[in-house]
């Protein structure tokens, strides 16, 4: 069993901002409040002011200066607004502008396509000191992860999978190792035993940091479902709690994540083989921009390809200027919902070189709607008449 | 964008399948694929042949060879034909298909044949099966093609024969040499396979390696001038003798060729002996370090051995002496059976006995050639000395005595 788990058993995990995500849908008073307190943030300019009124007896309840400042960093974290370091200046952004005016307005559907677009964003880099080296050399778009994960582990994560392996995934290219380990546990849950946790101690940090990275990634249970009744496969000894998506959100999650169905992929390629990898950001200022850009209408978020579901994989063919942009030999750009759908190892054969196929290498965000794929050149086209046929 | 499944671009011809087995007419499409040259070339000749005893410029020679074509490596028993064929074919990130070749050989051997077997049913039934040629080629166009989709993949698959002048190449090769000859694209029929699946085209990738001993010459084929034209001949001789005023040294650092291969002959008896016993043939470095520091404690006994090796590698035309070009892989058995010996006799052994035994029963069977007299093997027996002038000496005496020769 020496090729048992193939994710790398690193002794760090996921760790997240503290607080809630502010709902004014959730019937947690937390949440409502968290919602509140997002809300006092619209109602100032500059911060410091924001932190005396929220140690004076005008505010609803009192919150330290130290309370604020992680309020901050957990609104950041869902690219709802942002204070430039050495700066007094609360900046809303785009989406946090869009999420205030669904919650003000009562619409919940809007309410959560924009949150979950917004927090599909969030690298668990960060934008400032990585809280620990691993989290400085990620490149995952830890939410977007998350909920790929998920689909692809038939809708639910059992809390012993989430913290023996789902949290250890710190790269990308990691994501497919962990998504067939938990598999083949389910298969064989003796082999937890194989799998330590990452921490010696289950509870304190490291059990709160994981518990608010899956109510971030619900909204506070808005699209993630919890269930703490069922027993735990991997034993009595083990945790009695379930996450899973609920099914009345399945198209929503799917519709952020670029997944829709008919799903584009045949059943060997994995949703996390599709997810780009975090983008790199030369400032402060540039990260915001990117984790807070405003979100578009559900109606105008592109509609994903039609696969043809045969034996072997789906090649997919793309027009030049149409589907994608040529940057170089080697790379080409083009819209994100668009060119997400494509997996890294898949074949694809670009309108403009009618000789050759390629082979995605990777997938890089570089805007919230835009993204870079690596290719390389695979085998030769031999005849390119069936290909332009397809094409029309 | 537009969609389409991989297997029905591959059936509709737009993309070359990564099996050729059952299209094998297919393998035009992707024939015309030249050899890539790795651009670190000349460093991975050199890591791959870093063990064998080799003149510097051969690896040149042979990565130029193959640049155009087939090649044939010539030379002595034991002097790494075989291993450098291999080594150089990963330096090209190339496959091989190994085979020997034999006496028997026919087109049914290296182009295919029918064969009767019997189903899962058991019911009987005639299959083809391709011969070590068809099947070198087809593995080579599933190569170039999955070396494609993938760069580390092997970019080509080549036939290696060893002992090539063992067959008859004109009865083995048939008709082959008019596809081996020429640049173009020409077809060879395969009459084993069924229609559709007949027609063999050689990609420009393939490469047949062959070996040939060119000291048992008696005992072999001669090649013709046909299967010569179609090959470049690269010859491998045994090492340069030690030059004059020189000591037989282990020296990692001395470049000169016979030190070289008195070093390597070291490490490679030592490697072997210590490999067999790591329960895991992993030797560790304190395992390998002590059988090497055993076999060179015996440094001027080792002298003596390679001394008595040039007695006979060296015997030119004119001279009394046997000439036997012994290779360095005799030597390196030859050492390691002494060393194994040796381990066993523990500090009741004398290892002057030793060698003298190891090298009764290794090289001195050497001796028994269809291409030496007696009168010259009797002369070096002349010329023995401590520590070889007992089982050696004696062994040699039978062999003059016997007369086993059949001199042309």
């Amino acid at each position: 069993m020496s090729d048992f788990p193939t994710t790398p058993l690193i002794k760090d995990f996921w760790r997240v901002n503290s607080y809630g995500y502010p709902s004014i849908f959730s019937p947690s008073e937390q949440s409502r409040n968290a919602w509140r307190t997002f809300c006092s943030f619209f109602d100032f300019k500059k911060y410091d002011e924001l932190k005396q009124f929220w140690a004076s007896d005008s505010a609803p309840w009192r919150l330290s200066s130290h309370a604020v400042e992680s309020w901050k960093a957990t609104f950041e974290e869902f690219g709802l607004l942002f204070v430039e370091s050495g700066s007094n200046r609360i900046s809303v952004t785009k989406g946090g502008d869009q999420l205030r005016a669904a919650g003000d307005s009562g619409n919940l559907d809007q309410f959560t396509w924009i949150g979950l677009n917004l927090l599909v964003r969030y690298p668990l880099r960060g934008v400032r000191r990585p809280k620990s080296e691993t989290h400085g050399s990620s490149d995952l778009l830890l939410y977007r992860f998350f909920y790929a994960a998920l689909l692809d582990l038939s809708g639910f994560v059992w809390w012993s999978e989430l913290e023996r392996i789902l949290c250890r995934v710190f790269l990308t290219v990691n994501g497919p190792k962990a998504v067939a380990d938990i598999l083949r546990l389910r298969k064989d849950p003796r082999l937890l035993t194989m799998v330590p946790l990452p921490v010696s101690e289950r509870h304190g940090v490291f059990y709160n940091s994981l518990n608010q990275v899956a109510v971030h990634a619900g909204m506070n249970h808005l699209t993630l479902g919890v269930d703490t009744q069922q027993e735990n496969p991997y034993g009595a000894s083990e945790p009695k709690r379930l996450h899973f998506i609920p099914s009345e959100r399945g198209n929503l999650i799917r519709r952020v994540l670029n997944l829709d169905e008919p799903a584009p992929c045949t059943p060997t390629l994995l949703n996390v083989q599709k997810l780009p990898t975090a983008p790199k950001f030369e400032t402060e200022r540039d990260y915001f921009d990117y984790l807070g850009a405003a979100v578009p209408p559900w109606s105008e978020a592109a509609q994903p390809l039609v696969a043809i579901n045969l034996q072997g994989d789906v090649v997919l063919i793309l027009r030049n200027d149409t589907d994608y942009q040529l940057r170089d030999a080697n790379s080409i750009r083009g819209v994100a919902a668009t060119l997400c759908q494509l997996a890294r190892g898949q074949r694809i054969i670009l309108s403009h070189d009618k000789k050759w196929t390629y082979i995605v290498d990777d997938k890089n965000a570089v805007h919230p709607g835009e993204i870079v794929i690596s290719v390389r050149r695979g085998r030769p086209i031999t005849n390119f008449a069936p290909v332009a046929k397809l094409l029309g | 964008m537009a969609e389409a499944n991989e297997d029905a671009l591959v059936e509709e011809g737009a993309l070359p399948p990564s099996d050729f087995h059952d299209a094998i007419e297919r393998l035009r499409e992707i024939a015309t694929y030249e050899l890539e040259m790795p651009n670190d070339l000349e460093q991975k000749l050199w890591e791959q042949t870093k063990d064998l005893v080799l003149p510097t410029a051969i690896l040149k020679e042979i990565a130029s060879a193959l640049r155009v074509g087939h090649v044939v490596l010539q030379g002595p028993p034991g002097t790494g034909k075989t291993s450098l064929a291999r080594a150089v074919a990963k330096a090209f990130n190339v496959s091989t298909y190994p085979v020997t070749a034999h006496e028997d050989w026919t087109i049914y051997d290296v182009i295919g044949r029918l064969e009767l077997r019997l189903s899962k049913d058991r019911k009987e039934e005639i299959v083809p099966v391709n011969g070590a040629f068809t099947e070198a080629v087809i593995r080579c166009g599933n190569n170039i093609v999955l070396h494609f989709d993938d760069a580390t993949h092997p970019q080509a698959e080549w036939l290696l024969i060893d002992e090539l002048n063992r067959s008859r190449p004109d009865k083995a090769f048939g008709e082959l040499f008019t596809v081996l000859g020429t640049d173009e694209l020409i077809a060879t029929n395969l009459p084993h396979q069924p229609i559709g699946n007949k027609e063999l085209v050689i990609p420009r990738r393939f490469r047949i390696i062959a070996t040939l001993n060119s000291y048992d010459k008696q005992f072999v084929q001669s090649l013709s001038q046909a299967i010569r034209r179609r090959f470049t001949f690269i010859s491998l001789d045994v090492p340069e003798r030690l030059p004059e005023g020189k000591q037989w040294a282990y020296d990692p650092e001395d470049k000169t060729i016979s030190i070289v291969e008195f070093t390597k002959v070291v490490d490679r008896a030592a490697f072997r002996v210590a490999q067999r016993q790591a329960p895991d043939g992993s030797p560790e470095v304190g395992m390998l370090a002590k059988a090497k520091d055993q076999l060179l404690k015996q440094t001027v006994l080792l002298g003596q051995l390679f001394e008595l090796i040039e007695l006979v590698r060296y015997a030119g035309e004119g001279s009394d002496l046997p000439y036997l070009p012994i290779g360095t892989a005799q030597i390196i058995d030859t050492l390691e059976l002494f060393l194994s010996r040796l381990n066993l006799e523990g500090e009741a052994g004398s290892a002057s006995n030793i060698l003298d035994w190891a090298v009764s029963v290794k090289i001195a069977p050497l001796f028994e050639s269809d291409v030496l007299t007696s009168e010259q093997v009797s002369k070096l027996i002349n010329k023995l000395s401590t520590p070889f002038s007992h089982r050696t000496k004696r062994e040699l005496q039978i062999i003059a005595a016997a007369g086993i020769h059949f001199v042309g």
